[in-house]
């Protein structure tokens, strides 16, 4: 019996022992060494700046020795960016959500909350995108030497162009990047211009779900109804995204519904059989606007510029046509 | 009386042994299942050269990480954390009589889990000295939890049961709404709290590893040696105290040790629930209530319900993975209707 725990006590000792080795020859393979003969030629005029370090948006920075080859993607706004760039050939897995553009659809779905550390090694990734609330994830990640950026999702405009720069940037892609960006400045700048009349727009409730929650200005989607110069009732709010009740949305009486959840069900027709609604002026008009393609709108991606065109097609017809 | 004794230890340590045999064969099973599809014989090849680290043969490098960085701490730290859960939840049934104790409907955890949050959204930057922070805030929170349920469960001297538990329910409750608060008014600093609440090992590594295990090596041994108290503490307090146990300093030391494993089982893996209950019990009606088997066989049993339901968790819906938490309650939970039902009948 002395012998079996010696033994045991020895398995158990050994384990711990042995692992506090093994980190440091972790590191991964460097992609280029895996490039065939005929790709060297176009990895040359690019080959001279690496290794790089690159610095994230969170401070942190890591060392890249090539250009990713095998990008995944736990983030629908960075899946969006990367495909909006040219680097979509690069990525071999998304989160459960990136369902745009739809070259998304054949690759693997990896979840979102708990994607798997032992799926994303395995598809030998040598990039790894995540998104606010994978801090622990990132983490590991980086521990597993495997080069991780935490992109969180982005509060402002700026804050995207910000993100669409840097992963131009890993992805050795910075002209199409600036090209993006260019874009959707412009499309942006359209948009505001033909605004530009317009003194006070309406008052709105952004209803994100049923149980009311909504966004306040300090949030992406808030700023979206700043330049569409709506003026959201939930604007001053404490947090990014609060949950209001009927009582003050009765009190506020918005002028305009906004309903970002019409892709879990609910619509205008759902709005007024709500008891209560019937006093708002939003409801006694026929205010309630359905937004339809809610990805479009709620993530703060390359889509933004088309994300704010369909919300003032909905609000302002006579201007947007 | 000295026959029985050898007689004892002799089928204890077999019962032991035996147990010990399943754990094991459960851990090399899960460190074989997973995403990656790496053969067995290259598993144990990959384990072989971590400790003849001069041996290396042609293994791809992501099978080695899978297997020494990701499949086996994920391994250790369920071992410890079901050791753990089941450990002190044993630990609590003996100190207060009652079989429904356990970390969660004590308060423990949710005690814990309040600590760690208040920490996640402290304006302390996030680094490691947060990490060896945090099993120790859990155990202070979880500590100050224990006292609250105590007094306010303590009638003329001696502790009710339903008290203990309706204390530990509603301080529960209470911490719960504290953290639910946190964690939706502290914005983006508050988010890691939503994958602590869910409770798993997906992102654990070595170094978690490390942080918590001491804490649960500490109290495990404090536990280990004075565990066998626990058969007297079964006894009244009056008849405890005539055989010349000190009944109230054997209780807190045992409480104290108990809540320091499982506060660090918590800072571990989150919120893993029904394990500190179920596995106790199991093992009661499978050996019988004495403490010096009850204890060391609800720790490997514990290790190696964790050890498999993680298996579960991270294969069932590849490629993603499920909370384990979720898992252990999916089958702890009816486990546990079953055993309350049968024993009604029973008594009746």
């Amino acid at each position: 019996m002395l012998r079996f725990k010696t033994v045991f006590l020895t398995i158990l000792f050994s384990l711990f022992v042995i692992s506090g080795c093994s980190n440091s020859d972790s590191a991964p393979t460097p992609t280029a060494a895996i490039a065939t003969p005929t790709t060297v030629s176009n990895l040359n005029d690019q080959s001279a700046s690496f290794p790089k370090t690159i610095t994230d948006l969170t401070g942190d920075s890591f060392v890249l020795n090539g250009i990713p080859k095998n990008v995944v993607s736990i983030s629908p706004a960075a899946t969006e960016i990367l495909f909006a760039i040219g680097a979509g050939d690069s990525v071999i897995a998304v989160d459960s959500f990136s369902n745009f553009p739809a070259e998304t659809e054949s690759l693997p779905k990896l979840g979102f909350q708990d994607a798997n550390t032992e799926v994303i090694v395995s598809y030998g990734a040598d990039l790894v995108i995540t998104t606010g609330g994978h801090e622990e994830l990132t983490q590991q990640l980086k521990t597993l030497g495997i080069a991780t950026v935490l992109l969180d999702g982005a509060v402002s405009i700026d804050g995207i162009y910000l993100q669409i720069s840097l992963l131009g940037e890993i992805m050795g892609l910075e002209n199409n990047a600036e090209v993006i960006i260019t874009n959707m400045r412009k499309q942006i700048g359209a948009i505001e211009r033909k605004l530009e009349d317009v003194e006070n727009g309406p008052s709105v409730f952004y209803e994100l779900d049923p149980g009311l929650w909504t966004v306040s200005s300090d949030s992406f989607v808030g700023e979206l109804l700043n330049i569409l110069k709506l003026r959201n009732i939930a604007a001053d709010s404490a947090t990014s995204y609060p949950q209001m009740n009927l009582e003050s949305i009765i009190a506020e009486n918005p002028d305009i519904i906004l309903l970002a959840d019409f892709q879990y069900g609910e619509n205008s027709e759902s709005v007024k059989a709500r008891p209560g609604w019937e006093v708002i002026s939003a409801v006694q008009n026929n205010q309630i606007l359905e937004i339809r393609d809610g990805d479009v709108v709620s993530r703060p991606g390359p889509r933004v510029g088309n994300g704010l065109e369909l919300i003032g097609k909905l609000i302002y017809p006579d201007i947007f046509d | 009386m000295r026959y029985f004794f050898n007689n004892f230890i002799g089928s204890a340590y077999i019962k032991i042994f035996i147990a010990l045999l399943i754990l094991i064969t459960i851990s090399i099973f899960s460190l074989s299942q997973g995403y990656a599809d790496i053969h067995f014989s290259t598993m144990v090849k990959i384990l072989w050269e971590m400790i003849n680290s001069n041996d290396h043969s042609q293994i791809s490098d992501s099978s080695k990480l899978i297997i020494t960085e990701i499949r086996l701490p994920r391994l250790i730290a369920s071992i410890i954390v079901g050791g753990a859960l089941a450990y002190s939840g044993a630990t609590y049934q003996g100190i207060f009589r009652n079989p429904l104790a356990d970390p969660f409907l004590l308060g423990i955890a949710s005690g814990a889990s309040l600590g760690i949050a208040l920490l996640v959204i402290s304006p302390w930057e996030q680094n490691l000295y947060i990490g060896i922070l945090t099993p120790l805030v859990a155990f202070v929170s979880s500590g100050i939890t224990i006292v609250v349920v105590l007094l306010l469960a303590r009638k003329a001297g001696k502790f009710d049961n339903y008290s203990i538990i309706l204390a530990g329910v509603a301080l529960s409750a209470i911490f719960s709404a504290f953290t639910s608060f946190i964690l939706l008014t502290g914005g983006e600093n508050a988010r890691p709290i939503f994958g602590f609440l869910f409770g798993g090992f997906n992102t654990i590594t070595w170094l978690k590893v490390f942080l918590c295990t001491p804490y649960v090596l500490l109290g495990g041994t404090i536990i280990f040696f004075l565990g066998h108290r626990l058969n007297i503490l079964q006894l009244d307090d009056d008849q405890a105290q005539n055989l010349g146990l000190d009944v109230e300093k054997t209780r807190i030391i045992l409480l104290a040790a108990a809540s320091l494993i499982a506060a660090a089982a918590v800072s571990m893996a989150g919120i893993i629930g029904f394990v500190g209950l179920i596995v106790p019990h199991m093992i009661r009606l499978i050996v019988g209530s004495d403490y010096r088997l009850l204890l060391p066989l609800a720790a490997i049993f514990g290790a190696t319900f964790v050890v498999f339901t993680d298996v579960i968790a991270r294969t069932i819906i590849e490629p993603q993975e499920i909370p384990v938490g979720i898992v252990t309650a999916m089958v702890g939970g009816p486990f546990f209707i079953w055993l309350l039902s049968s024993q009604k009948r029973i008594s009746m």
